[in-house]
């Protein structure tokens, strides 16, 4: 279990294509944690997971209030909470005010992976049009973590990965194909 | 992360456990831990240990500290799908009783208790409801009967009405509209208020509906059930308890041998 890690993907304008290609590449003996947190529209509770579903040969969820993380689910942050990770190794939600004019927000999600997961965290910063996702990202990277950005020509919408790049190096900057090649291989 | 730490966070629940006999270990310390950050930026404080001297020196900020670490309903109609169901479901079943009275315990920011009562107005409930609303805090109690809500979420609210009241007019419960604030009309005059602890006294009642929505999500498991207890305790046979719909809470309602799903999407549980 402590060679486990919890890779988070964090994602908003253009990264649903990526998304949808990272998600059937994750094999269905993964022996790590995966969680995303994408931007989505609050209202529309239905047809998300649904879609994502489609090419995941692992179920997809989101999870509740307290449910233990687990291997073989797909986590994926539920529109309109803050998904946080706790000591108890559970995941923790909140209704708090929006982060980065989001809700859920990647940075609650990086801020509290990286504390509890320290070196044990991987942060995956995907094409956005926010800067949401790049102070968790500098957690992790300080927690000891691994951080990937995805390279902003290879990007949909770059901010959110420009805004990493000015922030701080991380220790990759791969494409798209890389990205889902690094994790599949993990 | 929460910029508190946990030993900070500890020595916070040990200061309002011995001035005040304040039991916050009912929160997890997670969720503690970022309400001490909000409450400690928004009275420009800069450390727990000053949070902490200020909670010792001064009685009277225990009520604006209550306040703070209350959990908000951010904006009105939240969960659009829950008020649906509500208002199609639940209130014609209410409306079969000759006085239904309805308990929103732990009410912070009023924009769940506004939304219920401007539900009511706009789906025709002819019955006289009977409405409590609790809080910890009598500062809340102020703000929600002054009708003053935060400009910032008026849009969110305003598009989660028309999801639910297609073709209705939001605009004619604002009263006055800035920048900053917005206030809505006096709806909740009738509305019976009190203050309750942290164990949520109920009112002496028997209730046939509670909105407790979300805010379970602060609390540890274990305080989390004892809550519940309450709730199921105290509701009519046929009464209803409306939760979150992310909230962990349908593995030990289902256990409980008169409490059943009324509508097991929507977290929506009733006494049999």
């Amino acid at each position: 279990m402590r060679n486990r890690k919890l890779i988070l993907i964090g994602g908003s304008a253009g990264s649903f294509k990526v998304v949808n290609r990272i998600i059937p590449a994750i094999p269905v003996d993964f022996k790590h944690y995966v969680v995303f947190c994408l931007h989505r529209l609050r209202n529309i509770r239905k047809g998300f997971v649904e879609a994502l579903s489609v090419n995941s040969e692992l179920p997809i969820k989101e999870p509740l209030d307290k449910e233990s993380l687990l291997t073989g689910i797909l986590y994926i942050a539920s529109s309109n909470y803050h998904l946080m990770t706790d000591h108890d190794f559970r995941f923790s939600l909140s209704v708090e005010e929006n982060v980065n004019h989001s809700r859920p927000s990647i940075d609650i999600l990086f801020e509290t992976a990286a504390e509890v997961y320290k070196e044990r965290s991987m942060g995956i910063l995907l094409s956005g049009a926010n800067s949401d996702g790049v102070k968790g990202m500098w957690k992790i990277k300080c927690a000891g973590g691994i951080t990937i950005v995805q390279d902003p020509d290879d990007c949909e919408i770059p901010v959110m990965p420009s805004a990493c790049l000015k922030l701080f190096n991380p220790d990759y900057i791969m494409n798209a194909g890389k990205i889902i090649n690094f994790i599949s291989n993990l | 992360m929460p910029v508190t730490s946990i030993v900070e966070a500890k020595e916070v629940i040990r200061v309002c456990k011995s001035k005040f006999d304040l039991d916050l270990t009912a929160f997890t310390l997670l969720s503690l831990r970022y309400k001490l950050d909000k409450t400690i930026s928004l009275h420009f404080l800069r450390y727990p240990d000053v949070l902490c001297a200020r909670l010792m020196e001064d009685i009277d900020f225990m009520d604006e500290f209550l306040y703070d670490i209350s959990s908000p309903s951010t904006e009105m109609f939240r969960d659009t799908e829950c008020w649906k169901t509500i208002r199609n479901q639940l209130l014609p079943e209410l409306n079969k009783l000759s006085s239904p009275v309805a308990w929103l315990p732990g009410t912070t920011s009023g924009n769940e208790l506004y939304s219920f009562l401007i539900l009511l107005e706009n789906s025709g409930f002819i019955k006289p409801f009977d409405v409590h609303a609790s809080s910890w805090s009598q500062k809340s109690i102020e703000v929600i009967k002054s009708g003053w809500f935060d400009n910032k979420n008026l849009e969110q609210s305003l598009e989660n009405f028309n999801n639910i009241f297609p073709g209705h007019d939001f605009r004619k419960y604002l009263e006055f509209k800035n920048h900053t604030f917005y206030r809505i009309t006096k709806i909740v005059d009738h509305v019976k208020f009190s203050i309750h602890d942290l164990y949520f006294q109920p009112p002496p009642q028997r209730i046939n509906l509670i909105i407790f929505r979300n805010k379970f999500l602060s609390f540890t498991g274990e305080f989390q059930n004892r809550v519940l207890d309450l709730f199921i305790e105290i509701l009519e046979p046929g009464g209803f308890l409306v939760t979150g719909y992310q909230e962990n809470v349908a593995e030990y309602m289902t256990r409980k041998s008169n409490m059943t799903f009324f509508n097991e999407e929507e977290r929506i549980f009733r006494k049999t």
